[in-house]
């Protein structure tokens, strides 16, 4: 057997948007104990289940789209797996798909390319969803959306997050609340968070209050595949 | 109006660090619906989330209580100063974990009184919660502010703050009180009612049914009762710890907390009858679990959390009988699901070289000793019963398996101790190094030696034969970590050692009574919370409150007790007799040792004949005794 592992896409709810990523590790490798899945340790001093995130989430957010790579000590039906963990996962999280890894794959961390993310706005004023639209079309419009990131013992970072962005898209407005659609960069070779984008906008437009972490919900994850950007499981169906 | 509240601490949230410490939904979490109970208990931890979650009676009785079909028991723990600051800003109360629901709401509120340190939280969390502090200013309208742990037998500075005081192992005693509850509270009386008849149970202590006045030395002068109270009150204890009620599911943290594994109590109690500690007389008899029951236990505690390491705690695991055996079954048993086994408490002499290897087979992170003392004088002074060739040997010999982290624990402060005795700690110290060098030298293993050197202030506790004596001077204390400081050089040597100011608050409220309340309350409105914490500990902020309050804090902290006086707590009892308290406290000056009644004959401490309870030291013994 030359490569047994499992990929598989778990939902992050509301229960748990304030773990941390450690937080989120840990409880995996608990939950793998408890449903006493075969899954394969690490060596050395102290022996831990090899598992991969693709990407981190921040806290705060949530997600249907937490991919992991789980290497198997004995193969497993993808299915007994699924419903294994399930029934052992605390409320919030849970397996939504789980799919055998077919041929060897680098890990889903280097290969992380883009997210999408739906987010509520919240809006100084009721208006119009062609009104907003037009506000964000403006938005994108603009030769360069500069960004200030602080860091942590580090200067300032200022930088242009318009190649980074995919997709902006109002897609509904309800009173004084509004639901945008987002594709932006992730991964290794940039990251952008989907905070600094609402927030951007907020700077931008009068009618746009700054981001809500709690308002952002992670919807899909997609990495390099072959030139193309595919869900971590489509990938594997070549 | 429920949902409003849990809406608010949502948004909240997102703002403040560890917001996980605030968010409840752990697995194992028990959340009922409030409007289908009769009772509605927060247990309540007067400090933060992590330090809270890792203590073992908060979780028995949380699941005990909720085992109670007409109860509910939801966790209420300190709120870290960002998010008290966020909850003060947008008028949120103190909540609950499970319901998200208002703890003014609620019938009962318990604090666990684990550490002096921590009082000023209490009084922080009753304002943050609505509730008035004093309990005169307390109707029935709101919750019954009941408290226990090991601080709770000496609860004289709290007596304005709370209600109810349960004595002893609260396990014992909680159905009875929360039975009485809800008899009075079908019956429609006053408060003062349900405090008469809940100080009908054993072990329940009312402080306002008790007038109390001291001379100033700090002796009781007058001491009367009222509604036919009790003179005297006695703590409650479990009959049989191998069938009393232990959890076989824990809550399971999603962040790291201190003590992140199952944590299995294989016994209750001590008998080796060290002399300043408070925990070997308040928690006797000695009382074990048997192996059968402990490995059960087990089972369903990793079935259930999936937890990689299980902790056999007491107050002397070592002691525990055939200690070994117990271990080895549990470490073969786990072997293949690598969940590891841990025995925290191991004294030099009986601690197992083999049995180390086994637990840390792979990881050998570092071992912990507790000789306590410098001197062997000063050794037999406290009665720690252990030798310098003890200690010698069994660093030796797991410095020879290939160990190189070694922490040796020491108190300073001790009844009758100079500098000598100091001086003799960092003597003690770099022997232990040197023995260690020299192994490290001949071995293939190079890595060096690290011998760390932590050294606590010795705090005098109530129900301890060292309760008479006086805490060190600031100046004592200062001397003698200069000390350690300049003798403790060196590579393979480190040293830590305790804040003064913080052991000089702690020796207050330790020995305090009724007076000190005034102190606390003041230095809480001056902003006095987390004191336990060094980046929030504030002594100039409680000299203050002294100054104020018109107390002289160097009255508590020195004072040297009147062997024939009343002391505050004289009308709480542990179970053991004053009388012998008094007789080890003689022997600590004559320099005299009391064996270990384990293995020598009963050295009178009364306890037996003063509890309805007995030895049980059934460990290994499936039949029981």
């Amino acid at each position: 057997m030359e490569n047994n592992k499992i990929r598989a896409r778990l939902l992050k709810g509301d229960e748990v948007r304030f773990i941390s990523h450690l937080d989120f590790l840990n409880t995996m490798n608990r939950a793998l104990r408890r449903a006493n899945i075969p899954i394969a340790y690490s060596q050395g001093y102290n022996p831990t289940p090899n598992i991969s995130f693709a990407t981190a989430l921040a806290v705060g957010l949530t997600s249907d789209s937490e991919y992991i790579d789980f290497e198997m000590e004995e193969t497993m039906d993808v299915q007994d797996f699924k419903e294994a963990l399930n029934k052992v996962l605390p409320r919030g999280i849970e397996v939504i798909e789980a799919k055998q890894l077919i041929s060897k794959s680098k890990s889903l961390a280097s290969l992380v390319r883009q997210s999408s993310y739906f987010a509520r706005l919240e809006l100084t004023k009721e208006i119009d969803i062609d009104k907003l639209r037009e506000e964000v079309v403006n938005f994108l419009a603009q030769e360069e959306i500069v960004i200030r990131r602080k860091r942590r013992r580090k200067k300032d970072r200022v930088f242009d997050i318009k190649p980074m962005i995919s997709k902006l898209e109002v897609i509904g407005v309800q009173g004084d609340l509004a639901t945008i659609d987002m594709l932006i960069q992730t991964g290794s070779s940039g990251n952008l968070r989907p905070e600094e984008v609402v927030d951007a906008l907020a700077d931008y437009s009068e009618f746009i209050q700054p981001a809500k972490l709690v308002n952002i919900h992670r919807s899909g994850l997609y990495i390099e595949d072959e030139g193309k950007t595919i869900s971590p499981i489509e990938a594997i169906k070549r | 109006m429920a949902i409003d509240l849990a809406n608010k601490i949502q948004e909240i949230l997102p703002e403040v660090s560890k917001p996980t410490r605030y968010m409840g939904n752990e697995l194992n979490m028990i959340k009922k619906d409030l409007d289908q109970v009769k009772m509605k208990v927060a247990l309540a931890f007067p400090d933060v989330y992590e330090v809270a979650m890792s203590h073992l009676g908060i979780k028995i009785l949380y699941h005990l209580l909720n085992e109670r079909e007409d109860t509910v028991a939801e966790r209420v723990y300190a709120p870290w100063v960002d998010m008290e600051q966020k909850m003060r800003e947008n008028n949120i109360p103190l909540f609950t974990l499970e319901n998200r629901a208002k703890v003014a709401d609620f019938d009962m509120l318990g604090f666990t009184l684990q550490y002096e340190m921590s009082y000023t939280n209490i009084l922080n969390m009753l304002d943050l919660a609505g509730i008035p502090l004093r309990n005169e200013d307390r109707g029935k309208e709101f919750p019954l502010v009941i408290v226990g742990g090991p601080c709770a037998f000496n609860p004289e500075p709290l007596a304005p703050f709370v209600d109810v005081v349960l004595l002893g192992e609260a396990e014992a005693a909680i159905g009875e009180v929360v039975d009485k509850y809800l008899a009075w509270k079908n019956s429609d009386t006053s408060k003062e009612e349900l405090l008469k008849n809940l100080s009908e149970v054993e072990g329940i202590y009312v402080p306002s049914f008790y007038q109390i006045n001291y001379n100033d030395n700090g002796e009781v002068v007058e001491f009367e009762t009222k509604n036919n109270t009790p003179k005297v009150l006695k703590k409650r204890v479990i009959q049989n710890l191998d069938e009393s009620y232990y959890p076989q599911k824990l809550i399971l943290p999603y962040m790291d907390i201190v003590h992140d594994r199952v944590t299995l109590e294989v016994a209750r109690g001590c008998t080796r009858g060290c002399r300043f500690c408070q925990a070997g007389m308040i928690y006797r008899p000695v009382r074990e679990r048997s192996h059968e029951r402990i490995k059960d236990l087990a089972k369903k505690l990793i079935e259930s959390t999936g937890y990689d390491e299980i902790s056999l705690s007491s107050l002397s695991t070592s002691d525990y009988s055939k200690i070994e055996d117990l271990a080895k079954d549990l470490l073969e048993e786990y072997k293949d699901q690598r969940v590891s086994v841990a025995l925290p408490s191991m004294r030099v002499d009986s601690f197992s070289v083999d049995l180390a290897k086994e637990l840390q087979a792979v990881r050998k992170t570092g071992l912990t000793f507790a000789p306590e003392a410098g001197t062997q004088r000063l050794r037999d002074v406290i009665n720690k019963g252990i030798d310098e060739e003890d200690l010698l040997e069994t660093t030796e010999a797991v410095f020879k398996e290939g160990w190189r982290r070694v922490k040796l624990y020491f108190m300073m402060g001790l009844p009758t101790e100079t500098l000598e005795d100091i001086k003799g700690i960092a003597d003690l110290a770099k022997k232990v190094a040197e023995i260690g060098d020299e192994i490290r030298r001949n071995s293939d293993n190079k890595r060096r030696v690290k011998v760390g050197v932590s050294v606590s202030t010795f705090v005098p506790k109530p129900h301890t034969p060292f309760q008479w004596s006086k805490f060190n001077t600031l100046e004592e204390i200062k001397e003698k970590q200069q000390l350690l400081r300049n003798e403790l050089r060196g590579k393979d040597l480190s040293f830590t050692w305790t804040d003064p100011y913080l052991s000089t608050m702690e020796a207050v409220f330790a020995r305090g009574d009724r007076r000190v309340a005034d102190v606390m309350e003041k230095a809480w409105e001056l902003g006095a919370k987390f004191d336990g914490w060094s980046e929030h500990f504030d002594y100039d902020l409680w000299q203050k409150a002294f100054e104020e309050s018109g107390y002289n804090l160097e009255d508590y902290v020195y004072r040297n007790f009147n062997l024939e006086g009343r002391l505050p707590w004289d009308h709480l009892k542990v179970g053991v007799d004053k009388a012998y308290l008094k007789k080890e406290y003689q022997k600590a000056i004559n320099v005299e040792l009391t064996p270990d009644c384990r293995f020598n004959n009963c050295t009178g401490c009364g306890i037996l004949n003063n509890l309805d309870a007995k030895i049980s030291l059934i460990g290994g013994d499936n039949s029981g005794e």
